[in-house]
């Protein structure tokens, strides 16, 4: 085996044992806890999708047609 | 595999690494984006997921045409009346759009003179005092809200135009913790009372009545029940809000199928690339090992442990680029593909979950045709004459 070839596979290992490191000590419980709370204060929790397509029902220019920025073919 | 074995392998390799740099770089985008989509749309579940476990049950509204209307208070008691039904709570939500009619914000009204409410504002927040709060009409925002106040000169407090044509103004009390942002970034969380004012809901209607029952055994019965109130009630229950959840993530639109073809396409490609290549230089090569006294084992060999390399190589980088890219740089670009980017902009935090099924999936899926599109034509060539191959 040659040493350019050791650097990559000890390269590799690296990459393979931050992403390990980084997802064994990430603090899920502590990022999620304040959504859940404000689940359960409100009652809600649909996603806040910025979409403004899915809110508007009419074709403003064209009110016997659809509205055109509805994407209900992507989501259902 | 003796060490000459890995000594020539390894050399040969990194003496040949222009040839091979094409396919691995095509290889390590193809990996990143399906790996990035992949984290994205895995850690946005798991978080609606969790957040949906602490839901309520069931939810009714009533509906005029399919479509939905406020709910009358009334029902609450009619609901209060069923057995095995708890913790039946009036919901009042809605969108408010701004004058331009372009953006818009999700006012949800709480009942902030209940005790549980109290707790859950307490741990929302620990600093927050419910009295300053419900001193003066004042309301929490999302981060996303906040910005857009700001940037439209409504630092501390904005003016609300009710379906009655009066002016209420309210107070920012406070924002929300930017953890929030999946749900909350367009939120404007307020008395419930308030609520009803801006949205013009009168004193007797709801949005809609959210309630548990704690024995999942009875959701089928719960259903009927409800069903038999009012002709005019929709019944939601929590399975099928999850379901829906699923979906949405599952098939991501056609971003998804695209993607998977993209890696198919390259992926015949790169086929093509091979069989092409074997014919002239490499087909030369294989010629020679084997009229060195290299037999067609050892060529098979060598060729499936070089792709074998290549193949692990470019999956390691992709799925680390990706990890980076998802969960430390949080998806700039990607995340506007799942959130979307017109109303209110959204910056969420992804929390890591990592999909190990998937992604062994999609290890075989890019492994696979990768070995065979080398191995097929390199066996074609080990077991012609050594002579023929070198001409």
């Amino acid at each position: 085996m040659i040493k350019p070839f050791l650097a990559l596979t000890l390269l590799l290992m690296v990459m393979v044992l931050t992403i390990m490191f980084h997802y064994a000590q990430f603090p899920k419980k502590q990022s999620l806890a304040p959504l859940l709370s404000l689940s359960q204060l409100t009652l809600y929790s649909k996603l806040s999708l910025s979409v403004s397509y899915d809110e508007q029902q009419f074709n403003p220019t064209y009110p016997e047609m659809p509205s055109l920025r509805k994407v209900n073919f992507i989501y259902e | 595999m003796n060490n000459a074995f890995w000594h020539f392998l390894t050399l040969q390799l990194f003496k040949e690494k222009s040839k091979h740099l094409s396919s691995v770089m095509i290889s390590i985008l193809l990996l990143f984006l399906l790996s990035s989509v992949l984290f994205i749309s895995s850690s946005i579940r798991f978080s609606l997921e969790e957040t949906l476990k602490v839901q309520p049950d069931f939810v009714v509204h009533k509906t005029l045409g399919g479509t939905a209307v406020p709910t009358p208070l009334v029902w609450l008691d009619e609901i209060i009346d069923i057995y095995g039904v708890s913790n039946v709570t009036p919901r009042v939500y809605g969108r408010y759009f701004f004058e331009a009619k372009e953006k818009s914000f999700l006012i949800v009204g709480v009942d902030f003179l209940e005790e549980q409410s109290h707790k859950n504002l307490k741990k929302l927040m620990d600093n927050t005092s419910i009295k300053s709060f419900l001193k003066t009409e004042q309301m929490m925002v999302g981060e996303g809200v906040k910005r857009y106040l700001k940037e439209h000169f409504y630092k501390n407090e904005y003016k609300f135009l009710t379906p009655k044509g009066l002016f209420k103004t309210v107070k920012i009390f406070k924002t929300l913790p930017s953890e929030t942002n999946l749900i909350a970034n367009d939120m404007i969380v307020m008395p419930i009372d308030l609520a009803r004012q801006i949205l013009g809901y009168s004193q007797e209607e709801v949005s809609d009545i959210a309630f548990n029952v704690p024995n999942p055994d009875e959701w089928g019965l719960m259903n009927d029940k409800l069903a038999s109130l009012h002709y005019d009630l929709q019944v939601v229950n929590k399975n099928e809000v999850k379901k829906s959840y699923e979906n949405l993530y599952n098939y991501k639109g056609g971003f998804f199928l695209i993607l998977f073809l993209i890696v198919l396409t390259t992926f015949t490609l790169i086929l093509y690339q091979r069989y092409s290549m074997v014919n002239s230089l490499e087909q030369r090569q294989i010629g020679l090992l084997r009229a060195l006294g290299w037999s067609i084992n050892d060529v098979l060999k060598l060729k499936f442990t070089e792709t074998l390399i290549l193949i692990v190589f470019s999956y390691i980088v992709g799925v680390f680029l990706a990890y980076v890219f998802v969960f430390i740089f949080q998806a700039p670009l990607l995340q506007e593909v799942f959130l979307g980017g017109q109303n209110v902009q959204n910056n969420i935090s992804f929390i890591p979950v990592v999909d190990f099924s998937v992604l062994s999936s999609i290890f075989l899926l890019y492994a696979l045709p990768f070995i065979s599109a080398v191995l097929i034509p390199v066996w074609k060539i080990a077991v012609t004459d050594p002579k023929e191959a070198m001409l």
